[in-house]
């Protein structure tokens, strides 16, 4: 698809320029006493307003470019590239390229929606509004980049991007203990990078080009690292992104104490970017390490979804079991991709769709309800439903959804993860099975304890889902979880073309390795 | 029939879910509005009030479940005219992925029919019951679009063509019972009991999902027929293969198994019945419904959708029939002790569900069809029974009840219907479904037999031990309505409950009273029969009823001396306690071990789930995480500082100290160079 206009640019670069805009006017309008007696209601608060207004022009853009996508060829499509750097001589060779495939496509969506969410789950804030809502527009800018560059250096510049505004948007805008959980986000990411830099590198000067189309097998002999080494490197940071167990333990810390926006933003497209990392680069560029390591990466996989449910279980913070439910369910990611085949893979990559639309929800969900009872404790909460029933239907949901209930997203992307993977990773998926069943443990005992029992009176006054913004955010993403649960063609379809190609070299090199060897 | 039909009966009770859905957000969206907030949108109220009267959930569902109804009649004798022989009605593709073809399609045939007639009748008897019952609750919305959702669901799963959809529509049915259960949801008991039934079914369904995942991995596919014909094909050489299908004997028998612990969790059999009794904490009509006559059968009903993979292998036919008798058998014991009639429904219902699954273990097909059929029209109006005597006593502790006869006529006679028919007395239905089931026993299993026969006596014993406390001798009172809660405000004067809770009381005791007279009707087992695959084969020799004298008479005269020993024993009981006899069981620690449900309750959540799970493995890693995992990384951050900070001593920005670091430096260098 060419629509002869860089659309894709202008996609990524929207949102940066909305933060400029918001940097350079004005912030809110402080409303003077006068103004507070005679005009009842906040004065315009102009950041929020320009906020929602760029994210949501991002969002129409990725949605036509989601309805335009030509879903008949595959490869990539949009793509707007040139010359950066050309320096032959040292043979650093770096493009301007960017594009979206079926891979990228529906993730590119997912961001610019779960933008609007954010931007929207926001409203209410009032420390600093002009910085906040700057900051989250250039977080979505390098998301953006991550999911659609098809070179390695500007792959490897949106990922540390995406530090900046993450780490002020937590020790500022945060709760808790949030310099810490600050830190120790951008550390262990920035711990991970310094490695993928390495293999990036490796890679690149090997091949003359850090063109993600154009690196292949075949170059890594002339590396200065051996196949396995860099593979392993760049693994380290998308598995600290993703995270598996046993480099997990930033994510409950970030989550925790960031900002409701923020961790929709976390755990909906932030996490994401490791799965498709390891789909787009590892397995592309470098299938045939990829085809060896199926087994540790299936083993990693159940593991993470194991006793990642099985310490979400013991969590006494709402929103920090949440958290490592995610630890759980993004385990289900490498257990597909494991499986090396289209089923599998297609399998991990709408599980990234899936659990972004899910988890998103329940995060939102707990920061409603934060917002009104100022605490996560479990033990404090209960018998919420009777006095914010409207928010506990959308709990309740969100919940069923993260259990992997049928007819709902989740449970579409975890079958498909099953039923791929088993033939090939038999013994990890059985165990994986499980977590099936401490899924709907944790979260059916959390929503006991919070939202049933009997009516607390400490509860009485707190306001039920009342605002426009509100009503938005948990309408749209029901309605899509639901879309997706019982119509996952639309996606699904574009996912398998996105993998196909990968599952195609990954044939072909075991083939031909089992023809060799 | 043409297929549009099925897709019309399941989704005319999907409608009234989404006008129920819409019902019950809008009482909670109109409680909300500010009555003193000027700037609330009040141009769209009207338009609101309109979409959120309470019948607005109840009335659609009552209509759309007629309406299915009457289709599910017409296509019931369409398909005896058909022999119960399936209607070849194509899949549609829902989604793909790589090989993977997830297809959305119905299978009709004798024993899809029969379902469909069940699960719309007792559903339309027991809402209509619900409207009655229900009427006046807060929830009462809300109440209407779970039962809705139910119905859907259950019909998905009894249309299902592939074994993907009917696991979809199997968790669904799974869900909606856990929304029907904690419905009283500020009640701790009802959310306790609906996540316990959630969790428990769900142990058994990753016993299924297990299957599902190995019969896709082997074979490549999912549709139920062909898994049928390739299992009914037989094995050669430890292979069964037919039409390019493969699976070795193993792998069939553990798909069988995988099966049967769906099975075991949906029909509360034992080792996972333990989570039935605690279910009966959601209102009656949903125990009715979704506890007794159409949830908990499916179980049933999907070891007879895969019966030729029930028996080809023995291990997995043995292993249901000898759960299923001992499970017969245990449960009608625990009935016996109960005072609490749903929870003696309850386990009932666990007896008898189990007799459908010895049957079926035993090769017993039609009968175990049969029996689920019958028993879910008297065991549906049992419960109703219990729910009108609720109703008007606030109560289901029977300690508080008696002689409700008079006060309660209509409920009275229907229980007592429900009682005979339960029993297995000549000519009620149970009768001749549970004797079906007996003789197949009998022929095949004769360990199974005995547990089956003794359970038989006890079903009758149980029964008239509740009728006797319900009905008989005196009123003790009943309870009154707790604060906040809603019932009769008069219990001391019970009283009939109203004509849309009897009259479906009535029609069900007809069904109980009839539906066994089918099997004299030479067709039924045909057109059950015709359902499996190579149905000629099964039907040739069949005897069209399965008659044996000595088991009949046995069984009854059985059933009727140990229903008088209950009867005598419940009139002299005042007399019997004063020899110092606790209860019906003479040995105190008997008794005992049988209120405390042979522990098997305890064991299963105190000490697996909250002792071994949650406090020793639980527990033991989320230490492990908090201070192993994230301990190395917390220290090695630490370390770092450390480190930077002794190093810092270096970088002082002193002129001096650098000027001596140049110094030492250069020395340094020159003795290397000098040296090397």
């Amino acid at each position: 698809m060419d629509p002869g206009f860089p659309v894709l640019s202008l996609l990524i670069f929207l949102p940066l320029l909305g933060a400029l805009l918001i940097a350079l006017l004005p912030g809110k309008h402080t409303p003077t006493e006068w103004l507070v007696q005679n005009a009842p209601g906040n004065a315009v608060d102009y950041p929020k307003w320009l906020a929602l207004g760029i994210s949501a022009g991002t969002l129409i853009i990725a949605l036509v470019m989601f309805i335009i996508f030509d879903r008949s060829v595959s490869g990539f499509q949009f793509v707007d590239e040139f010359d950066w750097i050309s320096a032959e001589a040292v043979g650093f060779n770096v493009k301007y390229a960017f594009g979206v495939d079926g891979l990228s496509m529906p993730l590119v969506f997912l961001t610019a929606l779960l933008t609007v969410v954010a931007v929207l789950v926001s409203w209410r804030i009032d420390l600093r509004t002009k910085e906040y809502f700057a900051w989250l527009l250039v977080l979505e800018t390098s998301v953006l980049g991550v999911f659609t560059s098809l070179d390695l250096i500007f792959f490897f510049l949106f990922w540390e991007l995406e530090l900046v505004p993450m780490f002020l948007l937590i020790s500022i805008w945060g709760s808790g203990n949030r310099n810490y959980s600050a830190l120790k986000f951008v550390l262990y990411t920035v711990f991970g990078s310094a490695f993928m830099l390495v293999g990036f590198l490796a890679l690149g000067v090997a091949a003359d080009t850090f063109d993600i189309r154009e690196i292949r097998q075949d170059v890594l002999a002339a590396a200065f690292l051996p196949a396995p080494a860099i593979f392993a490197f760049i693994l380290i940071a998308f598995a600290i992104k993703l995270p598996v167990v046993p480099l997990h333990t930033w994510l409950p810390d970030a989550h925790t104490d960031a900002p409701t926006a923020v961790s929709v933003m976390l755990a909906g497209v932030l996490l994401k970017m490791g799965g498709y990392g390891i789909l787009r680069l590892l397995f592309t560029m470098m299938p045939e390490v990829g085809a060896d390591a199926d087994l540790a990466l299936a083993i990693i996989g159940a593991v993470s979804i194991v006793y990642g449910a099985i310490v979400t279980i013991r969590q006494t913070d709402l929103k920090r079991l949440i958290a490592y439910s995610s630890v759980s369910h993004m385990g289900f990611v490498l257990l597909g991709v494991a499986a090396l085949g289209t089923t599998g893979m297609s399998g991990a990559a709408m599980q990234l769709v899936t659990h972004g639309l899910i988890t998103g929800m329940l995060f939102v969900m707990v920061g409603l309800v934060y917002d009104r009872t100022h605490t996560r404790e479990i033990s404090e909460m209960k018998g919420l439903m009777h006095h914010i029933p409207l928010l506990g239907i959308g709990m309740v949901f969100a919940g069923l959804a993260g259990l992997g209930l049928p007819a709902l997203a989740g449970f579409v992307a975890e079958i498909t993860i099953f039923l791929g993977a088993f033939a090939s990773q038999t013994a990890p998926v059985s165990v994986a099975l499980l977590g099936v069943l401490l899924a709907a443990a944790y979260i059916l005992w959390a929503l006991q304890r919070t939202f049933f029992g009997p009516r607390d009176e400490k509860w009485s006054h707190l306001p039920d889902a009342n605002h426009w913004s509100e009503f938005t955010i948990i309408g749209a993403l029901m309605a899509l979880i639901v879309l997706l649960g019982v119509y996952p063609s639309i996606v699904m379809d574009l996912l398998e073309m996105g993998v196909e190609p990968i599952v195609t070299e990954l044939e072909a090199v075991v083939s031909a390795g089992a023809g060799g060897g | 029939m043409s297929e549009t039909i099925f897709w019309v009966i399941l989704f005319l009770p999907l409608t009234a879910f989404v006008l129920a859905g819409i019902s019950a957000l809008n009482q909670n969206l109109q409680r909300q509005i500010p009555e003193w907030d000027p700037s609330y949108p009040r141009s769209w109220k009207p338009i609101a009030d309109l979409f959120c009267g309470p019948r607005l959930a109840s009335t659609p569902l009552i209509i759309a479940l007629a309406v299915a109804f009457l289709l599910a009649v017409i296509n019931l004798i369409d398909s005896i005219g058909l022999r119960g022989l399936p209607l070849d009605i194509a899949p549609h593709l829902l989604f793909s992925a790589g090989d993977l073809k997830v297809n959305l399609g119905v299978r009709i045939d004798g024993l899809t029919s029969v379902m469909l007639v069940v699960v719309t009748g007792v559903s339309l008897l027991v809402q209509v019951y619900s409207t009655g019952y229900m009427d006046g609750d807060h929830g009462y919305r809300r109440y209407f679009a779970f039962m809705a959702l139910f119905t859907t669901s259950m019909l998905g799963l009894v249309l299902a063509d592939n074994l993907l959809m009917l696991f979809a529509f199997w968790e669904l049915v799974g869900l909606t019972s856990y929304l029907l259960i904690g419905y009283w949801f500020h009640r701790p008991a009802a959310a306790a009991a609906a996540k316990k039934a959630f969790l428990v079914t769900r142990l058994g369904d990753l016993g299924m999902l297990a299957a599902l995942i190995l019969i896709y991995s082997r074979t490549g596919t999912m549709d139920i027929a062909a898994i049928n014909a390739l299992a009914d094909h037989g094995a050669e050489a430890g292979m069964f293969a037919l039409n390019g299908l493969m699976i070795g004997q193993t792998a069939m028998t553990l798909f069988g198994l995988g099966l049967i612990a769906g099975a075991v969790g949906k029909s509360a059999q034992f080792p996972l019945h333990i989570w039935l009794p605690d279910a009966m904490e959601g209102p009656t009509p949903v125990s009715a419904l979704v506890h007794s006559a159409t949830m908990v059968a499916a179980g049933v009903y999907l070891l007879a959708r895969f019966f030729p993979v029930i028996h080809a292998s023995s291990t997995a036919s043995d292993m249901i029939a000898w759960i299923g008798a001992g499970t017969a058998l245990g449960a009608a014991i625990l009935a016996l002790v109960q005072v609490d009639i749903k929870r003696v429904l309850a386990y009932s219902t666990i007896s008898q569900l189990a007799y459908m699954m010895f049957a079926i273990g035993v090769g017993g097909y039609a009968a175990a069809v049969f029996h689920l059929m019958t028993h879910a029209f008297f065991k549906a109006m049992l419960f109703l029974g219990s729910g009108s005597v609720n109703h008007s006593t606030n109560t289901f502790d029977m300690r508080k009840m008696g002689g409700l006869r008079f006060a309660m006529p209509i409920t009275f006679v229907t229980f007592v219907i429900g009682t005979l028919a339960l029993a297995g007395i000549f000519p009620l239905s149970g009768f001749w479904s549970k004797d079906e089931i007996l003789v197949e026993a009998w022929q095949n299993n004769k360990g199974v037999f005995v547990l089956g026969f003794l359970a038989a006596g006890l079903t009758a014993a149980y029964m008239v031990r509740a009728v006797y406390m319900t009905f008989f001798g005196e009123y003790k009172g009943g309870e009154e309505v707790a604060p906040g809660e809603h019932g009769n405000e008069d219990p001391s004067h019970p009283h009939e409950s109203p004509r849309s809770m009897t009259i479906p009381l009535i029609i069900l005791a007809v069904f109980a009273v009839l539906s066994g007279l089918v099997t004299l009707g030479s067709e039924v087992q045909t057109w059950v029969y015709g359902a499996l695959p190579n149905a000629e084969h099964h039907t040739e020799h069949l005897p069209f009823l399965h008659w044996h004298w000595g088991v009949a008479i046995s069984s009854t005269v059985f059933a009727l001396i140990a229903g008088g020993i209950a009867y005598r024993f419940m009139r002299e009981r005042d007399r019997i306690r004063s020899w110092g006899v606790g209860g019906i069981w003479p040995i105190p620690e008997m008794q005992k071990f049988a209120t405390e449900l042979f522990y098997l309750d305890a064991l299963g959540e105190k000490v697996l789930a909250r002792r071994v799970f949650y406090s020793w493995i639980a527990q033991a890693s989320s230490w492990f995480d908090a201070n192993v995992v994230d301990g190395v990384v917390n220290q090695a951050w630490r370390r770092g500082v450390s480190v930077s900070n002794t190093a810092r001593f270096v970088q002082n920005g002193w002129v001096q100290a650098g000027t001596l670091s140049i110094g030492l430096g250069g020395v340094i260098i020159w003795v290397a160079v000098v040296l090397f």
